[in-house]
């Protein structure tokens, strides 16, 4: 645990871990005099090189080198930033890329998307958890209320706005994120971190240690009670949520390999008005293995297995297994030329039986369904000039539903300079059917008012354009372009001559432009700034013969702007001041307001190994809209749940 | 089984040791800049690296870390030599634009401007005793004695014994045996 001052760290803390490794070690060290202000650099001096290597340096970015030749819109959030701006849940952590629109709609749902098309249904996003995919397949997006990482062991969240490369696969359609947890061997000794305020009270534990010297693990456990959000009027909106979460992960690096074993299990529930009470539980286990081959060239096998279940007793239940496998290798051809290839299989069994009634008339037919999901991939990385890399891939799946699609990409970068470099890049996504698309029927009584149909999966041709620059290692801007051409767009219609039922077709195009930017800037060695902003624009329309229900409003609720600003600042050698502000515009259809969030956050370290902090969120307006009111197409979700102020208080011990 | 218990049980008695005498510290180390640990890494190298006579200045003349290229250290390479010397040899930083322009000098930190010119450097310096340093290499590239390789957020060494050994270096086992050792490449 640290506030990771970059520049100047306490000569008391080098003072306490010289006097630990005397006492632990037997190893004669000379004392840091009570009187020294010695500079770190003299410090740095007298470790062992063993211990220089286990020294954690900051940057921005976790591999300068590698993110500047990144041919994609891509943003690291890196675990100082989640530390520092305090974020404990997973949208929070997103809140902090300015390439992803967040909007909280209740109290434990939340409705992320990137360059467009948001809704809680919103489908066009990829999200990993270390290669485990958390996408549900019943509306293909994602259940942020069921996905949880401690904070402290969050490596960085890789955000790409914009189809992924090949390598991602379907779902990938707007973008990608890609949360990675440290390794076990990262997450040493005990951690204990609790909190209470006005809308939440958390705690968690967690304990890292050693079998051997060749093995790490970690185990955690984690509790919150998340209080309830507002009407429009300011009443309690009935939808606070609790969850409990446990797991483990253990690391195993012999030589050449890195063994992982990883798993989680969670229960909670979240109150619903009306009642019934929701509740979620899962299970998962991932195997993960990497292999060096020797000369650069890799091989990563992954294989997971997944568990989830969700009730509304007496109205609907949602119970998927999913059991994944994945192989991926990578070698090189001579000096310039990298290929990676492999390939995946997914299945899925989803039981989703509803109890049909006067006020519940949605289900799906056939209950359960099994979704086969297979896919091989190549992609070939060249450097055509010492400056210049041409990346080409595709990727052939397999969808359930509908068969085999082509996903083919080509991305080219060029490094100007040592700290600059534009990209630009050309790709084909799909956006695969889901049951939500073909398996929903609402009856009522004799009247079948939606029946299933034959949705296409949803298509997207991109081009975009970027320039990166990266002055030093704390100072970087970066600048995307895209203008997206989108087919087969979920639309609703009626069956032939306009009679019920309805069911979902793909009658809607159109193109989406805009520009998303966002740079840091390290004003002093204890002060340093972070913007962003994005820009988007939308031309949707119909095709001949659509029925045009609920108009182009139904793709998705996007704001047309987002801005954000940042400032992390370090006083006293001990103190974190910590304040964001973003100002989000108004979505158009569920109508809501721009309106202007600010939250800010006091952290004191009390020792090296205990921090206090109070955090506010939200603090400018006592309650907000985020994602528009109540009146609102199946899809998008909104509610008209509005976001009220909280502050919380917390303690952290350990790292 | 109850073998098992007992040791976890000791380690976990080890860690509590550690907890009381404040070693929370111990466990996430206070992160530093990445180019003061490599500064750093340069002023460990110059005491665990034997170079042969020959290569060594005169008396009291100079033991040189030199940079070439557009230096990234800021200044950590001089704050770290600062009042240091190796063997009656003070410590002293040199700033080269090419290789020709290279006269007394033990350690050459090849920045990453320069590194794409590797190969033409490396045959440059093939008869002197100089331990060549650089960042992690691009897939591909070999030869320099010693990369600092970057992995997630902590600086490693990779070491190449074989260009050490042509170039009559001895490296100390204290750098070699935390490091990762490279072998030959066909």
């Amino acid at each position: 645990m640290y506030l990771g001052h970059p520049a100047r760290s306490s000569a008391r803390r080098w003072q306490a871990s010289l006097i630990c490794l005397m006492l632990t070690l037997f190893v004669g060290q000379p004392a840091v005099g009570a009187g020294d202000t010695i500079a770190s650099t003299g410090d740095l001096k007298r470790l062992s090189v063993e211990e220089l290597m286990n020294l954690e340096v900051t940057s921005v970015t976790k591999e300068p080198q590698k993110l500047l030749q990144a041919a994609a819109a891509i943003y690291v959030i890196t675990r100082d930033q989640i530390l520092r701006s305090g974020a404990r849940s997973v949208p929070d952590m997103l809140r902090l890329a300015p390439n992803l629109q967040v909007a909280q709609i209740t109290s434990s749902t939340f409705a992320v998307s990137a360059r467009g098309f948001n809704g809680t249904a919103a489908s066009k996003l990829l999200v990993l958890i270390d290669g485990r995919s958390v996408y549900t397949p019943y509306h293909s997006g994602v259940s942020w209320d069921v996905q949880d990482v401690l904070p402290e062991d969050v490596e960085r969240i890789e955000v790409i706005s914009g189809p992924g490369a090949t390598l991602w696969g379907a779902n990938a359609v707007n973008g990608v994120i890609n949360i990675v947890t440290r390794k076990s061997s990262d997450t040493q000794g005990p951690m204990v971190d609790a909190g209470a305020g006005n809308l939440e009270q958390r705690g968690s534990v967690q304990y890292g240690g050693q079998l051997g010297a060749a093995v790490h693990y970690r185990a955690y456990a984690d509790s919150f009670h998340y209080g309830h959000n507002l009407t429009a009027d300011g009443m309690n909106a009935q939808d606070d949520w609790r969850k409990t979460q446990g797991g483990f992960r253990m690391d195993w690096a012999p030589p050449g390999d890195l063994i992982t074993l990883q798993g989680d299990f969670y229960g909670g529930s979240e109150t619903k008005s009306p009642p019934p009470d929701q509740s979620a539980s899962g299970q998962n286990l991932v195997a993960r293995w990497n292999h060096d081959l020797g000369r650069d060239s890799g091989l990563q096998v992954q294989a997971y297995v997944d568990h989830l279940l969700f009730s509304l007793p007496g109205i609907a239940t949602d119970e998927l297994y999913t059991y994944d496998l994945d192989v991926q290798h990578s070698f090189y051809i001579g000096k310039r030329q990298n290929i990676v290839w492999g390939g995946g299989y997914r299945l899925q069994y989803d039981d989703f039986p509803t109890v049909l009634s006067a006020t519940q008339l949605l289900t799906f037919i056939p209950k359960d369904r099994k979704l086969a999901l297979g896919n091989i991939f190549v992609q070939d990385t060249v450097a055509i000039m010492p400056t210049v890399k041409l990346i080409l891939g595709i990727k052939a799946e397999d969808e359930p539903y509908t068969g085999w699609q082509e996903l083919p990409n080509a991305r080219l970068s060029w490094g100007l300079s040592d700290e600059q470099m534009v990209w630009a890049a050309v790709s084909r996504a799909v956006r695969a059917a889901s049951r939500l698309d073909r398996d929903l029927y609402e009856i009522l009584g004799p009247l079948v008012v939606i029946r299933g149909g034959d949705f296409q999966p949803e298509k997207l041709t991109a081009y975009e354009l970027g320039y990166r620059a990266q002055t030093t290692t704390d100072t970087s801007v970066s600048v995307s372009t895209f203008y997206n051409v989108y087919d087969a767009l979920r639309t609703a219609e009626y069956s032939p001559g306009g009679q019920l039922p309805a069911m979902f077709a793909n009658l809607m195009e159109g193109e989406t432009y805009g520009v998303e930017a966002w740079g840091t800037y390290q004003v002093r060695d204890w002060w340093r700034l972070d913007a962003g902003a994005s820009w988007l624009r939308k031309n949707l329309r119909f095709k001949p013969g659509s029925a045009q229900i609920a108009g182009t409003a139904i793709a998705g609720d996007d704001p047309s702007y987002q801005a954000s600003l940042s400032s992390t600042m370090f006083f006293a050698r001990q103190g974190l001041f910590y304040l964001g502000l973003r100002q989000v515009g108004s979505l158009p259809d569920p109508a809501s307001p721009a309106y202007t969030g600010l939250d800010a956050r006091l952290a004191w370290d009390l020792s090296p190994s205990l921090q206090v902090s109070l955090q506010g969120q939200n603090l400018i307006h006592s309650q907000h809209l985020e994602f528009g009111t109540a009146v609102a197409p199946l899809q998008l979700g909104a509610t008209g749940v509005e976001t009220g102020r909280s502050v919380f208080g917390r303690v952290t011990w350990g790292y | 089984m109850g073998l098992l218990r007992s040791v976890t049980a000791r380690r976990l008695w080890h860690g509590l040791a550690l907890l009381l005498l404040g070693s929370g510290a111990l466990a996430a180390p206070t992160p530093v800049s990445e180019y003061q640990v490599k500064a750093v890494y340069l002023f460990n190298f110059a005491q665990f690296v034997e170079w042969p006579a020959a290569a060594l200045p005169g008396d009291s003349a100079p033991f040189v870390i030199g940079v070439l290229g557009k230096d990234p250290f800021g200044t950590a390479l001089e704050d770290v030599v600062r009042s240091e010397a190796v063997n009656q040899h003070p410590l002293a930083i040199a700033h080269y634009r090419s290789v020709a322009e290279i006269r007394n000098c033990q350690i050459l930190f090849i920045t990453a401007s320069e590194v794409a010119h590797l190969d033409g450097i490396l045959t440059a310096l093939k008869d002197r005793s100089i331990l060549t340093v650089a960042d992690a290499l691009e897939p591909g590239q070999h030869g320099v004695m010693i990369e600092l390789v970057r992995q997630e957020s902590r600086i490693r060494l990779r070491i190449d014994l074989q260009a050490a050994k042509a170039a009559d270096l001895t490296i100390s086992s204290k750098l070699l045996r935390p490091a990762e050792i490279v072998g030959p490449r066909s």
